[in-house]
């Protein structure tokens, strides 16, 4: 499976703001709230607007201006480390 | 960075977070207490004002989402508003007495809102306490079944207990129904007048007596809880924001009627502008009230903590005090008996 294609979303119970640059996850189910960074808040965004991994990773390296290759590695531990948190999960 | 240290901060620099709407001030139940202005005119808030007012809150980055009343499911469009809200991404509460919340109603609100949490009304342990204060028999008894049937389908919910001299005698067995349901309540030992003046229900306010008891039993609970739990200690890393406002009220929060006034929150009843002619964002940014009430909020803690320990532990609201007492830094008949139960525990405590 090419990971770099795969779609995630954020889970159904999910809710999601970015406020005052600082991004904020409501987990409803467990009454969980999770508060994450600049970077976070804009990955989690492009996922809600239905952007792809490869694209998230493109986007993200212009906006911050950093180097592809380790913001790939980046990116692909984070989006694990959200799934396993039952955060965001992978479009079928 | 915790949740709450984003509050704070969001407090600080006026940051729109969480909005209350009370959707109608019609009711199938009739508290006796109750403080809505029945009696209060204008041209009700429709679906379409609450899809614009809902579409400028997400502009503005809005989360929270409280639909109230009166009861909101009354609302002819509250399925369709509630809907909208999780749709656009709200977490939404729904602040209700619970009464018609069964069955094929609570099924569609858990399909169509999927509310993060019910506030439920309880008014007492009994069928006698809680139906002499709702004025209608059999809601007690029709309540606690609605929330067997919303624990069996997973809804969650919460309680929130107005305190009055009739109540205050069942404390200890309304801990009992909420560990009953695996829950937690709001106990509120305030009672106020009604929006309109009429200071009616001031008569029912909880005595002295029942204040303290309520205080005991809640220090037994936190302790007990502390010990099952565990208390989480500051690792000395964390961020601490401090708040430079007493409160959120029109800070961080507002409350919108059913007719488009905009209000700092729902004890501060000082309109800051009506939706019907101008855009939140316009009243957020440009109200002279709020920003009168937000230069309040700061006097307001700096006030408290003048007044010692005990004033700042017992959830002084400005509003109440403002409306009871003419001043927003004046004490009111139950905080300053709540004052005097603290000061007196304090010294019990230290003897």
């Amino acid at each position: 499976m090419d990971t770099n294609t795969t779609q995630y979303k954020t889970c159904a119970d999910v809710r999601f703001r970015v406020i005052a640059g600082e991004g904020v996850i409501i987990r409803q189910e467990i009454g969980e709230a999770l508060v994450v960074n600049e970077v976070g808040a804009s990955i989690l965004k492009l996922l809600n607007e239905g952007v792809s991994t490869s694209k998230l990773i493109e986007r993200i390296a212009q906006e911050f201006d950093v180097e592809e290759e380790r913001l790939t590695l980046d990116v692909h531990r984070y989006l694990s480390e959200l799934e396993s948190a039952n955060v965001v999960e992978k479009v079928a | 960075m915790q949740l709450s240290d984003l509050t704070r901060k969001f407090c600080n620099e006026n940051i729109l977070f969480s909005v209350l709407l009370e959707l109608t001030y019609r009711c199938n139940l009739d508290c006796t207490f109750c403080y809505n202005d029945r009696s209060l005119k204008g041209t009700p808030f429709r679906f379409e004002h609450y899809k614009k007012l809902m579409e400028d809150l997400l502009q503005m980055g809005t989360l929270n989402i409280s639909l109230s009343g009166g009861e909101p499911l009354a609302h002819p469009d509250f399925f369709r508003i509630g809907a909208l809200a999780r749709e656009m991404g709200f977490v939404t509460r729904v602040k209700t007495n619970g009464h018609a919340l069964r069955s094929r109603l609570l099924e569609r609100l858990k399909k169509e809102v999927d509310p993060y949490n019910l506030d439920l009304s309880l008014h007492g342990a009994s069928a006698a306490v809680h139906d002499r204060q709702t004025q209608v028999p059999g809601s007690f008894e029709r309540l606690m079944q609605n929330c067997a049937e919303m624990k069996a389908i997973g809804m969650r919910f919460r309680f929130n207990m107005p305190m009055t001299r009739w109540n205050e005698n069942e404390i200890s067995e309304v801990f009992d129904i909420v560990d009953l349901f695996e829950t937690s309540i709001n106990i509120d030992p305030v009672i106020t007048s009604r929006d309109n003046g009429d200071k009616a229900p001031l008569s029912l306010s909880s005595s002295e007596a029942g204040m303290m008891k309520l205080s005991d039993l809640m220090g037994k609970r936190r302790k007990a809880q502390a010990l099952k739990y565990g208390v989480s200690e500051n690792t000395g890393n964390d961020i601490v924001i401090p708040q430079k406002k007493h409160c959120g009220s029109g800070s961080s929060t507002v409350t919108v009627d059913p007719y488009g006034n905009v209000y700092p929150c729902v004890q501060l009843r000082r309109a800051a502008g009506n939706l019907h002619k101008q855009s939140i964002r316009q009243i957020w940014e440009g109200s002279e009230v709020l920003d009168e009430v937000r230069e309040l909020t700061v006097r307001v803690k700096e006030w408290t903590a003048e007044q010692g320990e005990s004033c700042q532990k017992i959830g002084f609201c400005p509003g109440t005090a403002l409306h009871e007492t003419g001043s927003a830094t004046k004490l009111y008949p139950q905080a300053e008996m709540r004052v005097t139960i603290l000061d007196k525990k304090s010294v019990r405590e230290e003897v």
